[in-house]
C-alpha cells in the first residue's frame, strides 16, 4: 500500500478553482498533444512490431552465416538510452557532423539529413526499443513451440505457410507483450520528445505542471495517460487470453533451415545492416565526439560516477524483485482478490512518466515528516527514498515476466505442496523460487537495463553529491557539451551490455 | 535464497544512508547550474573557508518543487538557477528568505538583485539575434519586434516555447508591449518559422549555417562555446553567423543566473558567505572565462569573445517581471502555436 499513497497526493491535486490554465491548454495544444503522443506510440509500436518479430523469427528459424553473433548484437540497442540515441542520431547526420565531414572532404556539400521531426522521432525510438519485441518473441520461439514448428514442418508445409499459419499465431502473446513494454517507454519518454520538438502528453505534464506552475492541469494530463496505458493494459491483456497457447513440452532444439545462396547473403545482409544503424552508428559518433575533446570532470569522477551506477541499479534490482516475488507468492498462497489487486496495483507506476513519481514521493516524504516521526525518518531525502521511488517506477517491469512464469510454471506444483501442507516459507524455498527461477533471471536484468539508464527520478530526489553516469551525460547534454556528455554516455552503454549480455543467456538457455 | 538476500539488503541499506559528521561547517546548495567550473569554484571555496559546499543538481522546476514539499524539513540553504523567472517564482512561493551583505550590495549592481535581498544575479544571458550577413540586410532590422513583419517569413528558426530562455523573452516583449502586442508578435514569429521549433540553441546556429535559415535567437554564451568548440566543422559554423544585439533604445532583453537564500535554510551564514565569494571579482573572472557569460559583477571585464560580439546595451526592465509574467508568456506561446 505504501507504494501507492503517492499516486493519492498526486490525483489529489485534481480539482482546481482556477480553470484557466486547463482552459488555454484545452483550446490551444491538447490536440496537438494528442496526436503526436498516438501517431509516435503507434509508429514506434508498429515499427518495433516489424523489427523485433522479424529479426527473431529470422535469427530463430534460419540458420546464416553469423547468425549467433546477430542473434545477440541484435539485442545490445537496449543498452542505449533514448535521450543519448536522439543526440547520437540527429548529431551524426546533421550539419557538421560526421557524414557531413566525409562529404565535404571529397568535395561534396550536403550530406546531411535533419532527422528533429515526428518521423525521425519514431525511427530513432524504434531502433533503440525493437529489441523488447526481439527478446520476447525469441524466447517464445526457442522454448515453447518447438513441437508444433516440427510437426508442422513434417506435415510438409512450405516455409511461408509455416511462418504464417503456425508462427505467427503462436507468437502473438509474445508480440503483443514486447510491444506493450516497447509503448510504455514511449509514453515515458521526455528527453528525446523534447530535443526533437515533438510535444506530446508527457511534455504536456512538465510544461503545465513546471513553466505555468499548474499542478490541476498536469494531473490531468497525467490522468488521460494514466488512461491510455490502462485501455493498452486491457487490450493486451484481453488479446493474450484470446490467443492463449498450450505450451507444447520441452523438446530437443529446434531444427534450423539452413539458408543458402543468395538468401543466405540477404540474410547477413540485413542482420549486419540493422545492427549497423541501431548499435554501431550511435556507439562510433560517441567514440568520434570523444576523440580530442576536453573531457571535463566527468573523466577524473569515471570510477565514482560508474560505481555509483552500478550500486543504485544492484540495489534497486535486489529490492524490486525481492518485493515483486513476495507478492506474486502472496497472490498464489491465498488466491483473494485483494491479494490479486495488490499483486497487479505494484505495477501502476510504470504507467506515468518517472519526474511525476518523483514528486508524488517528495509529496509522500513531506507529509511523513510532518506527521508520523518513524516513516519520515525512512523516507525523507537521501538514498531509501530514491530506491523506494525507483520500486514505484520499475516494479511494472518485473511484474510481467514474473507474473508470466508463476501463471504457466507453478501454479500446479504450488497446489500439490498446499495440499501436502507444506509451511509457507517451505512452499517459497523449495516451489516457488526454484520455478520461478528463468522468470526472475529474466526480470533481474530487465529492471537494471531500466535503471541504468534511469534519469528524471534520480535527478530529482537523489541526495547531496551524487550523480550516476546517466545523470552526467545528460547534464552536459542539456548544457550543450555533447562531447563532454560522450564519455559517461559510452560508459552507460558498455555497463549495459552486462545485463543485455545476460539476458542473451537466459534466452539461449530458456 | 531470500534468507542470502535479506541481510544483504539490511547491509546496504545501511551503507547507502547518510550520515552526516556533526560539527562540520557545510552549505548545501539546490543549483541547476551543472557546470564543472561551478563544482571547481565549490571545491575552492571549501579549500579557502572549510564550509563543504554539498550539491543537488537538477532543472530549477523540479528543484523549485522539491524545496516546496520538503518545507520546514528542507537541507537546502541555497537556491542557484539559470533563468530570472524561477527565481521569482521561489520568491512568489515563500521559499526564500532576505538574505545579503555589504560585500554582496558592493559585487552585485542593485538591478541586478532583488530589493529586498531575496536573491541575486551570479551571472548575465543576452538573448540576442545571429544571422546570416549575406541573407540578411540589418537596416530594417533593429528590434526584436521586427522579427514579426513579413518579410523574414519563412527565413527564422527558434527552440521550443518549453525552453526558459523563450519564455523570459516573451515575458519581457508582455512587460514592455503588453499581452496582446506579445501575442501578435508571436503569431507572427511562429509564421516566418521556417521549420517547426526543435533542437537546442547551437543546433539554430548550425541552421543558418546550413542555409535552413536566416535568422534565430540565441544566447550569446553558446556562440562562444561554438566558436571555442572542439569540432572544427561547428567553430566554422560558428563564423558564419553574425549577431545583433537588438533593442538598443530599451536595451537587449537579459537573462541572469542567479541564487537566494532558502527559506528554512540550516546555514544561512554560510550561505551568505558562499553568495559572496561568488560574485566577488576572481570567482567572476572564472565564470566570464570558462562560460563566456557577462559577469555580474561590473567590475569584472567579460571575455574576449563576448567582447568582440559588441557592446552590450542590456535591458534595465526590473529581472523580477521576468518571472511575474512566465505564466502568461507560456499561455501566450500555446495560443500562438510555438510549440
Amino acid at each position: 500500500m505504501l507504494l501507492l499513497l503517492p499516486f493519492l497526493f498526486l490525483f489529489g491535486g485534481w480539482s482546481t478553482n482556477d480553470p484557466s490554465g486547463w482552459n488555454n491548454l484545452r483550446t490551444t495544444v491538447l490536440g496537438e498533444y494528442t496526436v503526436n503522443t498516438l501517431v509516435v506510440m503507434t509508429g514506434v509500436g508498429f515499427l518495433s512490431l516489424l523489427l523485433g518479430g522479424g529479426f527473431a523469427i529470422l535469427t530463430s528459424l534460419y540458420d546464416f552465416p553469423l547468425r549467433r553473433f546477430f542473434s545477440i548484437a541484435l539485442l545490445l540497442p537496449l543498452a542505449l538510452p533514448s535521450y543519448i540515441a536522439a543526440y547520437a542520431f540527429s548529431g551524426f547526420f546533421e550539419f557538421t557532423g560526421p557524414l557531413d565531414l566525409i562529404g565535404r572532404s571529397i568535395g561534396q556539400n550536403g550530406w546531411h539529413l535533419n532527422l528533429m521531426h515526428r518521423g525521425g522521432l519514431i525511427l530513432v525510438l524504434s531502433l533503440v526499443l525493437y529489441p523488447y519485441v526481439f527478446a520476447t518473441s525469441r524466447v517464445a520461439l526457442q522454448s515453447r513451440y518447438n513441437s508444433y514448428l516440427e510437426s508442422a514442418r513434417s506435415l510438409g508445409l512450405s516455409n511461408r505457410k509455416v511462418i504464417s499459419k503456425v508462427v505467427l499465431p503462436l507468437l502473438r502473446p509474445a508480440l503483443a507483450g514486447g510491444v506493450f513494454l516497447v509503448i510504455m517507454e514511449v509514453l515515458n519518454d521526455y528527453g528525446a520528445m523534447k530535443y526533437f520538438g515533438v510535444p506530446t502528453y508527457t511534455m504536456g505534464i512538465f510544461r503545465a505542471w513546471f513553466a505555468m506552475g499548474d499542478l490541476a492541469s498536469a494531473v490531468r494530463l497525467a490522468l488521460m495517460l494514466f488512461a491510455l496505458v490502462a485501455v493498452l493494459a486491457l487490450l493486451e491483456g484481453w488479446y493474450n487470453r484470446k490467443n492463449k497457447v498450450t505450451e507444447s513440452h520441452r523438446s530437443r532444439p529446434l531444427q534450423r533451415l539452413k539458408l543458402d545462396g543468395s538468401t543466405a547473403v540477404l540474410a547477413t545482409g540485413l542482420s549486419a545492416t540493422l545492427f549497423s544503424i541501431a548499435f554501431v552508428l550511435p556507439v562510433v559518433y560517441l567514440l568520434w565526439l570523444l576523440t580530442g575533446a576536453d573531457l571535463g570532470r566527468a573523466a577524473s569522477e569515471w570510477a565514482t560516477l560508474s560505481a555509483n551506477s552500478l550500486k543504485t541499479a544492484l540495489i534497486a534490482t535486489v529490492v524490486i524483485i525481492g518485493l515483486v516475488v513476495f507478492t506474486q507468492f502472496v497472490r498464489l498462497l491465498v488466491k483473494t482478490p485483494l491479494a490479486f489487486a495488490v499483486g497487479k496495483s505494484i505495477s501502476l507506476g510504470y504507467s506515468l512518466p518517472g519526474a511525476i513519481i518523483a514528486v508524488g514521493v517528495l509529496m509522500l516524504s513531506a507529509f511523513t515528516d510532518r506527521s508520523t516521526a518513524t516513516l519520515g525518518v525512512v523516507l525523507s531525502g537521501g538514498f531509501t527514498m530514491l530506491i523506494f521511488a525507483y520500486t514505484i517506477r520499475f516494479s511494472g517491469v518485473a511484474y510481467q515476466p514474473l507474473h508470466a512464469e508463476s501463471e504457466k510454471r507453478s501454479a500446479r506444483m504450488f497446489e500439490a505442496g498446499q495440499s501436502l501442507r507444506m509451511k509457507p516459507w517451505r512452499l517459497l524455498h523449495k516451489i516457488y523460487l526454484p520455478l520461478s527461477l528463468p522468470g526472475i533471471r529474466l526480470a533481474a536484468i530487465l529492471v537494471m537495463i531500466d535503471m541504468l539508464k534511469e534519469l528524471p527520478l534520480t535527478l530529482i530526489l537523489r541526495p547531496f553529491n551524487f550523480s550516476t553516469l546517466a545523470t552526467k551525460a545528460f547534464e552536459y547534454a542539456d548544457d550543450e557539451m555533447l562531447a563532454r556528455a560522450a564519455l559517461p554516455a559510452l560508459s552507460v552503454i558498455a555497463v549495459g551490455l552486462i545485463p543485455v549480455l545476460l539476458l542473451h543467456r537466459i534466452l539461449r538457455t530458456e | 535464497m531470500k534468507r542470502i538476500l535479506l541481510p544483504i539488503i539490511a547491509l546496504l541499506l545501511v551503507a547507502c544512508g547518510e550520515t552526516g559528521e556533526s560539527g562540520e561547517q557545510v552549505v548545501n546548495v539546490y543549483s541547476h547550474r551543472h557546470y564543472d567550473v561551478d563544482q571547481q569554484i565549490f571545491d575552492d571555496f571549501e579549500k579557502e573557508t572549510g564550509i563543504k559546499v554539498n550539491v543537488v543538481s537538477a532543472g530549477a522546476d523540479e528543484l523549485i518543487v522539491r524545496l516546496q514539499t520538503e518545507a520546514a524539513n528542507s537541507p537546502a540553504d541555497l537556491l542557484v538557477t539559470s533563468d530570472a523567472s524561477r527565481l521569482y517564482r521561489a520568491y512568489s512561493e515563500d521559499l526564500l528568505q532576505p538574505a545579503t551583505s555589504p560585500e554582496i550590495e558592493k559585487n552585485v549592481p542593485a538591478h541586478l538583485r532583488d530589493t529586498d535581498g531575496y536573491w541575486t544575479a551570479l551571472t548575465v544571458r543576452a538573448r540576442v539575434i545571429v544571422y546570416h550577413p549575406e541573407r540578411v540586410t540589418i537596416d530594417s532590422l533593429s528590434r526584436i519586434e521586427d522579427l514579426a513583419n513579413p518579410e523574414w517569413k519563412g527565413r527564422i528558426v527558434a527552440r521550443s516555447s518549453s525552453n526558459e530562455y523563450n519564455q523570459s523573452l516573451l515575458a519581457s516583449i508582455i512587460a514592455h508591449n503588453g499581452d496582446s502586442a506579445a501575442e501578435a508578435w508571436a503569431k507572427g514569429v511562429v509564421a516566418n518559422f521556417a521549420r517547426e521549433p526543435k533542437g537546442n540553441d547551437r543546433d539554430q546556429i548550425k541552421a543558418i549555417a546550413a542555409g535552413e535559415a536566416d535568422l534565430a535567437f540565441v544566447n550569446t554564451y553558446y556562440l562562444g562555446k561554438m566558436m571555442n568548440s572542439d569540432n572544427e566543422a561547428e567553430r566554422q559554423a560558428a563564423a558564419v553567423v553574425k549577431l545583433l544585439f537588438p533593442n538598443q533604445e530599451r536595451g537587449t532583453h537579459i537573462n541572469i543566473s542567479g541564487a537566494g537564500v532558502t527559506k528554512h535554510a540550516p546555514n544561512k551564514e554560510n550561505a551568505i558567505k558562499l553568495l559572496e565569494y561568488l560574485t566577488s571579482p576572481t570567482i567572476q573572472t572564472r565564470f566570464a572565462e570558462a562560460n563566456y557569460e557577462y559577469p555580474a559583477n561590473p567590475k569584472v571585464a567579460a571575455s574576449r569573445d563576448l567582447e568582440s560580439f559588441g557592446d552590450l546595451i542590456p535591458d534595465t526592465l526590473p529581472i523580477g517581471k521576468l518571472g511575474e509574467y512566465n505564466r502568461q508568456a507560456v499561455e501566450v506561446f500555446n495560443r500562438a502555436g510555438w510549440n
